[in-house]
């Protein structure tokens, strides 16, 4: 029962987050956005009983690829509104309702631990599990998709080399 | 990326690193300077203008608060000027002269320190610089028990010194010329084999001989770009030609190679002092000029000429020959010249000061623009410059 | 239901107990890093307020809390307001996962002496460590000051460049644990530390924690010799201070979680567990402050090179090594 109710809110929060991601006109509030919809979705697949993907979530999509947005948005100086500085209080509240719903979600899901009592978990899927069906019985996928990355970053290099500029080769 | 956009950033007059009020005007490609310009004048105090309404005297304290680092060298080029202008440099007595040698050295190497300290600092390396003014404070305490005052000592006089050294501060100071050594062994096993360290400093702020001696860069930074000048070998003063030492050249052209230099010229100095030291004799401190010489005290009260010598050149001051002279010296940060043009008045008709860190500082854009924002720092502390010179 | 309750209470307990311990360690740890820095340079460190200073932190709080709180003009607001708080809460969560001590019984109950025993609780942990990134660059960019955007941009690669090599390095540790439960990894070093097994893996580690912890050799994203203060140039009274003990949170995290992956966690001879993990963390604590006293700062570019030419190949090939050593030796 609560891991459905909570189940509903995450989803709810997320789809809210993401709809402000579009929303907004500021870039970094956008990316803001999007990284708690991924909070979000990582605490929804921890509580589906897949914690091993919840926290690639959050390492690869909330901890570098989003970063790397933030990166090059600060790169092209985008400074923060131009716009005249109004105390606007009501900016606050998506802020403060969205944080709210996250954070009691997730107390509630350590304190619950739904994963271990095994309650309301659509599938389960320890590192272990996890691991056995990416590097054995989808090996072969695995490697092809690895290889398209491999060509993807020998293409972002060629890319990258090309500019005239004598600096050292920052990543 | 296809915008080639800069970033302008002020750095300074208010940053932890531009020692003092410089500031540098930097343009940015991402960290990458592109064009850096130095802005001066914050500190500017007309010392130049102000010397033309005071007797020859009355100036020697302004030259205190030139390079604040090294104070004595300063006070040094400026009586050697004023001493060729009035005739005196001949009559100079032997014991002012090796007193002279020592406290020049002394000021090297107090002078040498800071520039260490806070190369060090700007680099990240935080505990050099309390171990190198730990040093530093002796040298203080020399100069305090000596003249009387830690920064600005106005100890030399036209003729001589103003008064004898005090009792045993020789020993004090032969100790701290034989440990001085020790002590740079020490900051260099801090610094020099600290791979960090090199890879900050080795191939930064490349500067090539035929760039500095265009630009005329002079002293340990034109020294570790392989030219070897120094004034004090090579047009000796104050009896520079009787010590036996080595002049430090490297030819690295980087900070690395002035960080060398300097390091060594560390450990010379302390050698010329145990020399000056050996040299020591007792004797008269002032030259026998009483039309030029302040005279002692003691005559002052005792005597009807001292109190006439006393009252001619504190009133009217005394008058030198029309004619105009220049002499320059080696000071810790490069040659600092004295340019004097006397009318014959007691004053100054004109005086310029050719400040060593203001010629030297015109090279830190050459060395700095391509390389990052973090090498600007090091060549900063490498140039070793001294606002309150470069502004006069 | 009362079982709920009594597991509610008891992680509440647990949290305030962490809350209090970790906050008013890194309160001590700002001092002792003051007091060890000045012994190391013939200096005294502060010995006013207290005895042995020992109310300095609390006098640099109640400085910081009456100090004016800035907030610059055209400044983005709620994103300037809440970046120092997070990077205190970021690295203040970090502790939820870090067993201190094995379980204690208590009126008949088994207490396992970790907020809550994840079962992925090393992949939590580098979660978080890579979300710190957050604070530092919203903190910069909200700012809308350069030489914070320049502190902010630094900061942002370093840490993700580091927060490979970290990763990769505690892979010989999940390898020889068989799991990403930091209990279980303490528990796998019952004999020897990992730091004898995994030589190569434990030095990037400590390695990329100082790059991850912004502390001399790596403290470019505040080098303020270079740009000011970096990222929390802006910053000024309680806000600074967050950004600021929560560096120090930060120490002591990244300590605990060297000890508890490298140094055998509670696990040591005579003294009882709880002081052998204290001891462990704090002398990791004492070599970062070590550290910042002799080292130099690197450069930008040194420390991209630094990153990803020599530690991210070197961890990855020790990965290839350990996985094959093992393999071998079939354990």
């Amino acid at each position: 029962m609560i891991a459905s109710v909570v189940f509903y809110l995450l989803a709810a929060a997320t789809l809210a987050a993401t709809l402000l991601c579009i929303t907004r006109t500021s870039p970094v509030h956008a990316v803001i956005y999007l990284v708690h919809a991924f909070f979000d979705l990582a605490l929804i697949f921890y509580l589906f009983g897949a914690p091993l993907v919840a926290a690639w979530e959050m390492i690869i999509y909330a901890g570098a690829i989003m970063v790397l947005f933030l990166f090059i948005i600060m790169m092209l100086e985008l400074a923060p509104g131009g716009k005249p500085l109004t105390v606007d209080r009501r900016r606050w509240i998506p802020v403060l309702l969205l944080s709210l719903v996250t954070l009691g979600c997730t107390v509630l899901l350590i304190v619950l631990d739904p994963a271990a009592a095994g309650s309301g978990a659509a599938f389960h899927a320890s590192p272990r599990e996890f691991g056995t069906a990416l590097f054995d019985r989808y090996a072969l996928a695995v490697q092809v998709v690895s290889f398209q990355l491999l060509f993807a970053a020998v293409g972002a290099y060629y890319v990258g080399k090309g500019e005239p500029r004598a600096r050292g080769d920052n990543p | 990326m296809a915008t080639f956009e800069t970033m302008t950033i002020n750095m300074g007059p208010q940053h932890p690193s531009t020692h003092g009020v410089l500031q540098l005007v930097l343009e940015l490609d991402g960290e990458v300077v592109v064009k850096a310009t130095p802005h001066i004048g914050f500190l500017h105090r007309g010392v130049e203008k102000l010397s033309e309404h005071r007797t020859y005297h009355q100036v020697l304290p302004l030259t205190d608060r030139l390079d604040y680092l090294a104070p004595m060298h300063n006070n040094l080029g400026y009586v050697l000027a004023v001493e060729k202008l009035f005739g005196l440099t001949d009559a100079i007595p032997e014991r002012a002269q090796v007193v002279r040698v020592i406290m020049a050295e002394l000021t090297r190497i107090k002078s040498h320190l800071v520039w260490l300290a806070c190369h060090a600092l700007d680099i990240g390396a935080m505990t050099v610089f309390l171990y190198c003014f730990r040093e530093r404070e002796t040298v203080m305490d020399f100069y305090e028990k000596i003249s009387g005052a830690r920064m600005t000592s106005n100890y030399f006089r036209v003729g001589g010194l103003s008064a004898d050294l005090p009792a045993g501060i020789e020993q004090e100071i032969r100790k701290f010329a034989q440990e001085m050594p020790g002590h740079v062994e020490t900051y260099e096993g801090l610094l020099t084999g600290n791979k960090i360290w090199q890879k900050r400093i080795q191939g930064v702020g490349v500067i090539s001989a035929e760039d500095a001696i265009d630009l005329g860069v002079s002293g340990p930074s034109l020294r570790g770009s392989g030219v070897n000048w120094d004034l004090r070998r090579d047009q000796p003063y104050s009896g520079y030609e009787n010590y036996d030492f080595e002049v430090a050249v490297g030819d690295g052209c980087d900070t690395w190679s002035r960080y060398h230099c300097r390091l060594k010229e560390l450990r010379e100095s302390c050698k010329i002092i145990l020399q000056a030291l050996d040299r020591l004799k007792p004797g008269p401190i002032l030259a026998d000029a009483p039309k030029v010489c302040l005279p002692p005290k003691k005559d002052v009260v005792n005597s009807i000429e001292g109190l006439i010598h006393h009252f001619k050149i504190i009133s009217e001051g005394p008058k030198p020959e029309p004619g105009e002279v220049y002499v320059g010296v080696e000071n810790p940060k490069g040659e600092v010249g004295y340019y004097l043009v006397s009318d014959g008045s007691p004053r100054p008709y004109r005086m310029k000061i050719r400040p060593a860190s203001f010629i030297n500082l015109q090279a830190l854009p050459k060395m700095c623009e391509g390389s990052l924002i973090a090498d600007v720092v090091a060549v900063i502390g490498t140039l070793d410059i001294v606002l309150g010179e470069i502004d006069r | 239901m009362t079982e709920l309750l009594i597991t509610a209470t008891l992680i509440l307990v647990k949290l305030i107990l962490i809350f209090a311990v970790v906050l008013s360690l890194a309160a001590y740890m700002v001092l002792a890093e003051r007091k060890i820095l000045g012994r190391m340079q013939l200096r005294y460190g502060p010995n006013r307020v207290g005895p042995f200073g020992l109310c300095q932190p609390l006098a640099d709080v109640i400085k910081l809390l009456t100090k004016e709180d800035l907030v610059p003009a055209r400044a983005d607001r709620v994103m300037f307001l809440i970046a120092p708080g997070m990077a205190s809460l970021i690295a203040l969560l970090s502790f939820a996962v870090v067993p201190f001590s094995p379980p204690v019984t208590l009126f008949g109950r088994e207490i396992p002496m970790v907020v809550c025993d994840l079962n992925i609780g090393l992949l939590y942990f580098l979660g978080l460590s890579s979300l710190a990134v957050y604070s530092i660059a919203l903190g910069g960019w909200a700012s809308n000051s350069k030489y914070a955007l320049l502190g902010a941009i630094r900061g942002l690669a370093q840490l993700i460049s580091y927060e490979l090599s970290m990763g990769l390095a505690v892979v010989p540790v999940v390898l020889s644990a068989k799991s990403f439960s930091l209990t279980d990894i303490v528990l796998s070093q019952a004999d020897w530390p990992n730091m004898v097994r995994h030589p190569v893996a434990f030095v990037i580690f400590m390695i990329s924690v100082m790059a991850e912890s912004k502390r001399t050799p790596f403290d470019l994203p505040e080098g303020e010799n270079e740009i000011v203060a970096g990222y929390h140039t802006e910053y000024s009274g309680m806000r600074f201070g967050l950004f600021f003990v929560g560096e120090y949170i930060n120490v002591i995290i990244l300590g605990a979680m060297v000890t508890v992956l490298f140094l055998g966690g509670w696990h040591g001879p005579l003294l009882p567990p709880i002081v052998w993990f204290a001891l462990k963390v704090l002398a990791v604590a004492f070599c970062f402050i070590w550290t910042r006293g002799t080292l130099p700062r690197l450069r930008y570019d040194q420390l991209m090179h630094f990153g990803w030419k020599f530690l991210i190949p070197v961890a990855l090939a020790n990965v290839l090594v350990t996985g094959a050593v093992m393999l071998a030796i079939g354990s």
